[in-house]
């Protein structure tokens, strides 16, 4: 059953078992998992069940650092959430990501990897991914036969996984709507929670949809599944019980944000002819149902002190990589600012060395035509690669003075990537570096000489996985969230998604996040107070 | 006229060697440069730099005039000739007399074990063995001289 929030009755009360609030990846599937357990569901979603911009500029921050990507365009808010946009990469954590790493300062899952092991098998399912976990062990990393294989301990070839990408709303309406015990609440937007007399439990939560007045949904249980973002600012917002937000007695709320790094950070030049690399190399570039990346093995991370690091490698083209072609940018971007570059006579030897590719770009641009055939062809790959952020309490959601539309403050974020990242980076390519020379594969050219202007000008992306605000820790005093999930503060209010992560990884975290929602959904089955 | 130094011989007699050692890989330069590292070196850098081939790498931009810079700024007080011959267990007698088929194949393994071990250089940002380095900067700097040993590579810095 859907219930739209703008027809609700203002100051009405809903009754539920449990009431999930946002229909992401992380809310669907709980609710999902619940269905037919006997227990009254609501799914409470802020946005509709289209886009709306009303309801996107929810999403807009009232502060962010410079050059990072603005939040109102990096998440979805209607029915789905991000799913609606995500781009199906799947790839599990690994155990040493739940280990307390003595060389990376507050990790530690309060769970470890066992603990979540037997929940990704769902989580398969749910993203539509074509293979158990086990797969990703068989199916084609580490293969003996490849020469990466023969590389030493360093490295391991690791894989990911493509889901279709599963849009949530879309592949798992009907059953939603179709579900007897569930019902979606579609704007429905959070404003407010009201605790019990005691002040312990949570009673009821407050919504409403843009120009209508808040109703009620009264739970046994509550379970805010709002994303890495949205999570530690609905928390964080004043309530009467609980004055500087819930869950927020050590002021942990909105700290240590992660965000997953995407640095271009290497160029690879196969040893061998390319074709013949492209051949060796068939199933991780032609493998139409996953990437295959290089990754730190676990033996490597603990011996050189270093966070992991997600290495794929991505055909170029020479017209791509031409450095005649960087050269004219970077010549004609200075020049127009009134400047002159640094090295002027190594960019203008550049030009004068490519001018073909030179010529291939003015063809392109002013004609839309392709010259040279030789344009096209693939000598060299470049490496995209995602990096493990460390925990930082610094980098942090706080509330701003500025409010939204709902009367709810925005919020503003403090973040950075510290030199340890940086350098851990630059620590973790060596070691690729070595291990691919070692296996007699090619060699690579790391972009370090790119020095700040690589992490400062806008050549940093991001995956967009916000993580850690309401991290998972055995104290109270390190996290939000004990290791069920469950605000260490209040006794029915629990939080899914990536919010929750103590560390981060180095690979995309939906899978993780489903994985999760499916452990969550199983502790809650066993509760009897629900 | 420039003196020749001891042991170095002339282009013209250098060019027939080369011509001929092209011809039969196996031949010694012993004729030309007896009894010295740097005689037995440029066997071993023909044998490590045919033509249009760099150990098997073509490393764009890769800047040659900086790679002696960054190799002696990590360097052991030996030549780089003597650097070379050590790290690959060679006596210049012995490369010279051995085959070119096996000199390469030490210089590859020499290569592996300088990854292995971590004995690495790294100029403007490519990441190469300390042996590929030392027979690179040493190629670059015979062709700057005026040697060719087999094909050596060129400076695509500009």
């Amino acid at each position: 059953m859907i219930i739209d929030g703008t027809e609700l009755a203002a100051a009405a009360d809903i009754e539920s078992d449990i009431c999930i609030i946002g229909t992401g990846p992380a809310g669907i599937t709980l609710a999902l998992e619940l269905e037919g357990d006997g227990r009254k569901i609501v799914l409470l979603e802020g946005g509709g069940l289209d886009y709306t911009d009303a309801s996107q500029d929810i999403y807009t921050a009232a502060n962010l650092p410079p050059d990072f990507p603005e939040t109102r365009d990096t998440r979805l808010r209607y029915f789905g959430g991000s799913s609606n946009h995500w781009s199906g990469n799947c790839s599990p954590f690994s155990p040493a990501d739940f280990e307390q790493r003595a060389w990376i300062p507050h990790s530690g899952w309060p769970f470890s990897f066992e603990d979540l092991a037997p929940y990704y098998e769902q989580a398969h399912r749910y993203c539509e991914l074509p293979f158990t976990p086990r797969d990703f062990a068989t199916r084609a990393p580490n293969d003996p036969s490849l020469p990466w294989g023969r590389a030493d301990r360093q490295l391991m070839v690791a894989t990911g996984f493509n889901s279709p990408p599963t849009q949530f709303s879309y592949v798992y309406r009907d059953r939603l709507e179709q579900a007897e015990d569930i019902s979606i609440i579609v704007n429905g937007n959070v404003v407010g929670f009201t605790f019990d007399g005691v002040g312990e439990r949570i009673a009821s939560v407050q919504a409403k949809s843009f120009d209508r007045s808040p109703f009620n949904v009264k739970s046994k249980c509550f379970v805010l599944a709002c994303g890495g973002l949205e999570n530690p600012r609905i928390l964080l917002q004043p309530n009467a019980t609980r004055p500087n937000g819930i869950g927020n007695e050590h002021d942990v709320v909105g700290r240590y944000f992660m965000e997953h790094p995407v640095v271009k950070a290497a160029m690879f030049q196969p040893s061998v002819p390319v074709e013949q690399f492209l051949q060796i190399s068939g199933p991780w570039q032609a493998f139409d149902e996953g990437t295959l990346f290089f990754q730190l093995s676990e033996d490597a991370q603990r011996d050189h002190g270093l966070p992991n690091i997600r290495v794929p490698f991505s055909r170029v083209s020479r017209y791509f990589a031409s450095a005649g072609v960087e050269s004219m940018n970077t010549l004609t971007d200075a020049i127009s600012d009134g400047e002159w570059p640094d090295e002027p006579l190594s960019h203008i030897g550049n030009i004068i060395y490519d001018l073909d590719m030179i010529a291939e770009g003015f063809a392109r641009t002013a004609f839309d035509v392709k010259l040279f055939d030789h344009a096209e062809t693939i000598d060299q790959f470049f490496c995209d690669v995602m990096i493990e952020q460390t925990p930082d309490p610094d980098n942090r959601l706080t509330l701003s003075s500025q409010s939204d539309a709902l009367g709810l403050k925005k919020f503003d974020l403090s973040y950075r990537v510290t030199d340890l990242d940086k350098e851990s980076l630059w620590r973790g390519m060596r070691l690729v570096a070595q291990a691919l020379g070692e296996a007699g594969i090619g060699r690579m050219r790391l972009q370090e000489n790119s020095g700040d202007r690589l992490w400062e000008q806008g050549l940093v992306n991001y995956g967009d996985h916000h993580m850690g605000t309401t991290r998972a820790a055995v104290s109270p005093r390190s996290g939000v969230v004990d290791g069920d999930l469950k605000v260490h503060s209040v006794n029915n209010l629990f939080v899914a998604g990536s919010s929750v992560f103590t560390t981060g990884s180095h690979v995309p975290p939906t899978l993780t996040i489903v994985a999760l929602s499916v452990r969550l959904a199983n502790h809650l089955r066993q509760r009897e107070a629900i | 006229m420039a003196m020749k130094t001891p042991g170095q011989a002339s282009r013209r007699t250098l060019l027939g060697l080369s011509l001929l050692s092209l011809l039969f890989p196996a031949l010694p330069l012993k004729a030309a440069m007896p009894g010295t590292s740097r005689g037995a070196v440029a066997r071993l850098l023909r044998a490590a730099l045919p033509a249009h081939h760099r150990l098997g790498h073509p490393l764009p931009d890769l800047p040659m005039s900086r790679l002696k810079d960054a190799l002696v700024a990590t360097s052991e007080q030996s030549s780089f000739d003597d650097q070379l011959l050590s790290r690959l267990g060679l006596t210049p007698a012995l490369c010279r007399r051995l085959p070119v088929t096996d000199l390469r194949e030490r210089l590859q393994q020499a290569i592996r074990d300088d990854f292995r071990q971590g004995s690495m250089v790294e100029v403007d940002g490519w990441c190469l063995s300390r042996v590929e380095g030392i027979v690179y900067a040493l190629s670059y700097e015979r062709q700057v001289s005026g040697h060719r040993p087999g094909g050596a590579p060129q400076d695509q810095t500009v």
